[in-house]
This record gives structure tokens, sequence and C-alpha cells, in this order.
């Protein structure tokens, strides 16, 4: 059998056991009638300004063939990694030589501390005086989201690693780099895995804040735009999109994360 | 295994250790008080006491973990500073590391003492085959069971050749019939590679089954009772555990281990990591 052919028929397996399994009906029956009471009301005259599923399902496709739809996935996804890679990249290496050096911790936590309660949101006055255009002031706030809880979960994976660990470490004869690459480094990577899984979820919610005060494009601002134009599919389509990019930004970084720790793979 | 490193070595001494533990609101506790024993080289010496009583502490120390309060540990008549690749330790639950494959795992010892990779690798690979984990070498330590976790550890212990191998309670959690394999399996290794050897249990008939001889804790604060030599032949098997002999150990061990028992069962357990508590 062809490698092809072999994971054609597991993918057949998953899927006629997901098929036969209730919880599987249970959800799509909870999903059908979350919808079907919603076109009901609708139906009823209770709910008079937002569309019915009816309706949006023939609106969308005349949305998002709408010249410039996909441009604003682009416009907001470039925002949200811009922001998040940067921030990562800053977090790892600070909080990496804070998580090694008890003096440099002692020096920077405190006003780390002062600063992470601040809302990323609550930075948008300020970044908007400070960055010289609209762009740099909306990646400057997923940045700020995003960088918080990347370093935090890398200072709590740094701290609690198994203290056996270390001392296993020690007597097989590590040598300081050893321990940092082979020790440390992979025993802090679950934690800041989950910080950057935090992280991507948080700079998805600042993008489009921010793009809905001060952006002239991306998803947050066509979602905000439909609002003045009164397009309550363009709405819901931007809700809709929002939530999308932001489980398919969390998928990634879940595949990325099994393919760093190789070891957590069932 | 070559000749050369059956040169016996190891011999290690605690010389009237005593350890308190401190903290603020609960005042000094004494944990180890006077104890001193000797693990001569190229024996299996077992450390026999009740649960709680600080026997991981005492691992603690001679590993170079922590430091005694009083006293002094040395090895081969060198005063114990610190951790060392001349002593390994082989804990309680597995410190195997869970993000390499047993094989990097074993083979991490060798390479950090500057084996070249494929060599520090097959010979890895011979000692995983030793313990018969030879089809389980790229698995990672949460896709095996904990008693092949447990004897990974031990090769990544013997690999690095230390001249005392300390084992504190390694086979414990394992059900029945996987400790008795356990032990059978381990004291194969042993006749074989010969390591002077400390080993920690609570449990007396594995206690005895092992030991050259047994060294007795009292208990809070702990301190050396009485120590037994076991005059059993080396190659053992379980059919020992019926002689004569072992009856007599068992009984002296036995009345002793009782009193101090009774006297740990009301009583709040020291932590089995007491010993980190500083330096974590």
């Amino acid at each position: 059998m062809t490698a092809g052919s072999e994971k054609a028929s597991l993918l057949w397996v998953r899927w006629s056991s997901r098929l036969r399994s209730p919880v599987f009906w249970q959800g799509l029956l909870g999903i059908a009638t979350f919808f079907a009471v919603w076109q009901i009301a609708r139906w009823i005259g209770w709910m008079t300004i937002i569309p019915s599923p009816v309706e949006l399902a023939a609106g969308i496709p005349e949305e998002i063939e709408r010249a410039g739809y996909w441009q604003n996935w682009v416009d907001s996804g470039r925002r949200v990694f811009t922001g998040f890679g940067i921030a990562a990249l800053l977090a790892i290496v600070i909080g990496v030589a804070m998580g090694m050096s008890n003096r440099l911790r002692a020096l920077i936590f405190p006003l780390f501390e002062i600063m992470r309660p601040i809302p990323p949101l609550a930075w948008l006055p300020l970044a908007i005086l400070f960055w010289p255009s609209s762009e740099l002031t909306m990646i400057f706030l997923t940045f700020i989201g995003a960088f918080f809880p990347i370093l935090l979960n890398i200072l709590v994976g740094i701290e609690k690693i198994d203290p056996r660990y270390k001392q296993a470490a020690l007597s097989l004869g590590s040598s300081r780099g050893a321990m940092f690459r082979r020790v440390m480094m992979p025993g802090a990577l679950p934690s800041l895995f989950t910080g950057l899984t935090i992280a991507i979820g948080i700079t998805w919610e600042v993008v489009i804040a921010a793009e809905m005060a001060s952006g002239t494009n991306g998803l947050g601002y066509m979602t905000w735009d439909s609002y003045m134009t009164h397009s309550m599919v363009g709405i819901v389509l931007g809700m809709l999109s929002i939530g999308l990019a932001g489980m398919a930004s969390s998928w990634v970084m879940r595949l990325v994360g099994e393919k760093a720790m190789p070891w957590r793979r069932r | 295994m070559d000749q050369a490193r059956k040169t016996i070595s190891g011999h290690c001494r605690v010389d009237a250790v005593g350890k308190v533990f401190g903290s603020a609101d609960s005042g000094p506790e004494i944990v180890l008080k006077n104890c001193s024993f000797e693990v001569p080289a190229g024996s299996l010496t077992v450390l026999l006491g009740p649960s709680g009583c600080g026997k991981s502490t005492l691992v603690q120390l001679v590993a170079g973990y922590d430091t005694p309060t009083l006293g002094n540990v040395t090895l081969d008549g060198v005063s114990v500073t610190g951790p060392g690749t001349d002593r390994i330790v082989v804990f309680q639950e597995t410190a195997l590391f869970p993000w390499m494959t047993l094989l990097d795992n074993v083979a991490y010892g060798p390479i950090q003492m500057g084996i070249p990779r494929r060599e520090a690798e097959s010979e890895a690979s011979a000692l995983l085959r030793d313990v018969g984990l030879k089809a389980f070498e790229d698995r990672y330590p949460s896709q095996i069971s904990g008693g092949m976790q447990r004897r990974a550890e031990v090769a990544r212990a013997l690999i690095a050749r230390p001249k005392l191998m300390l084992l504190d309670e390694p086979f414990r959690g394992l059900d029945h019939m996987s400790r008795g394999l356990m032990q059978e399996y381990y004291l194969k290794l042993f006749d074989q590679h010969q390591t002077t050897t400390l080993f920690v249990t609570s449990e007396i008939d594995e206690a005895i089954f092992l030991a050259d001889r047994l060294v007795i804790l009292s208990y809070k604060p702990t301190t050396v009772q009485t120590v037994i030599d076991v005059p059993l032949p080396r190659p053992r098997d379980f059919q020992m555990l019926t002689s004569s002999v072992y009856g007599q150990i068992k009984e002296q061990a036995l009345d002793l281990l009782y009193n101090e028992a009774l006297k740990a069962f009301d009583q709040p357990a020291i932590p089995a990591n007491g010993g980190v508590r500083g330096t974590a």
C-alpha cells in the first residue's frame, strides 16, 4: 500500500468512527438547534435587525466576492504576526535571561509587574501620539498584548522544571551549555507554548479593537465599516472571519507545538 | 565490560552527619542526628528505615545536592562538597528526561564526558539491550511502563560508571510481581558491574534480598541503629528467601524496625525531597 492511500484509509477510519459516535451527533444537534431557534425567532418577528441564517447564507457569498475582502485577512494577519513575532522573540530572549540570572530577574521583574496589568488597549492614545503611523500603532498594541503572557509563561516554565532533572543533569556531568540547551530549554518548552497560544488569541482581540479605532483596513475595520454602512451581512461576516482567523492561528500554534515537542504526543 | 573499570572503588563514609532544616515559623527541625556508617567499596549496602525518616535526605547529602549541618561525607577519602559524576542517583520517581528518547537519555552522560556521539550511542544501545529495552530505545519515557523507566534509569546511571550509585527507593510504586522481577534484574546488573551501591528502601524483604550489609535507621531524630551483615552468597535467587540465615536476619531486623515504625506511625513525615528546599 502506498503512503497516500494508507493516509486516506486512516482518514476514512477516523471519520467513520466519528460518525458512529453519539457525541458527534449531539454536537451537530446543538448547532442545528441554535440556528433553528434563530431562524424561527426571525419568522415570528422577534429579531427584526439581525438577519436570519437563511438570509446570511444567501448574502455572504456576495460579500466575500466584494473587492478587498481577502486583502482584509492579509492586513490583519500581517499585523498580528508582526506584533506577535517581535513579542515572542523579545520575550524569549528576556525571559530566558531572567530565568538564568536571579540578579537580572530582580532588576526587571518589578518593572514588568507594574506594566503588565495595563490592558493593551489602554496604550492606544499614547501609541497614536508616539508612533508616526497608524500601522505601527496597531502593531505596537498587538506586541504589548502578546509580550507579557509569553514572558510570564517562560519564567514559570523555567522555575517549575523539576529539580530532579537538574540534579540528574549535574550528576551526569552536564556542562553549563548542555544544561541550558538540553535540560532547561526543553523543560520550559511546554510552558512557552502555553504562553504562545494565549498570546496569539490576545493579539487577535487587540488587533480587531485597534483596527476599529484607528485602522483603514483589516477584518476589524471591515466589521466596523459594515456597521457604518448598515450592512448587517457584512457585520456578521466580519465576526465569523475574525473567529475563523483566531481558530486557525491557535491551530497552527498547536501544530508547531506538536512538532517542537514530539515527546508530548501520545 | 573492560577489566579496568572493575578496580573497586567507591568507599563511602558518612561520618557523624547531622542535618537540621529550619523554617521561620516552625523552628529548627532535627532530621538527622549523628549518623555514621560506611559503604565498603564494591558492596551493596542497603539503608533500611521506616518511611518518612529522612532516608532521602541522607541520599541528598551523599549525592552532594545538599550539605550536612554537622559532620562530613567522604568518597574514597575525599570530602563531598557538591554533585559530581562520581556519584549518580536513581530517584524514587523517574528522573529520565521526558524530552529525550531512551537512547538519548542513556547516551547523554557519556556525551557530556566527551565521548563521541556515535560511540556513546552504541554503548548506550548495548546497555539498553542488557536491560531488555533494545526494542524501545526510540521511545520517549512517557511511552513506556514504570518498570521499564526504572530499568532505563539504572542503565543511564551505570553507563556513567560512577564510583558510587545511589538508589533511592527505585522500585517503589511498582506492583508486587514487577518489583520482584526488577530486584532479580537489578542484582544481575550489580553482579556484572560491581559498582559500589547505596540502596535505600523501607521494604525489609527487598533489603535483605539485595544487601551485603544492612544499615538500619531509627526514627526522629534519625540515626544509625544497627549494621547487620548479610552473609547470603551471590548470585542470589528467590529460594534464599526461605533459608534459615534469611529468617534469622529478618527476625533481628524486624525487632529493631518494629519499635521505630511504631514511633513513625503517628508523626508527620519529612517531605521526601526535603533536601531540595534550600537550593531550588
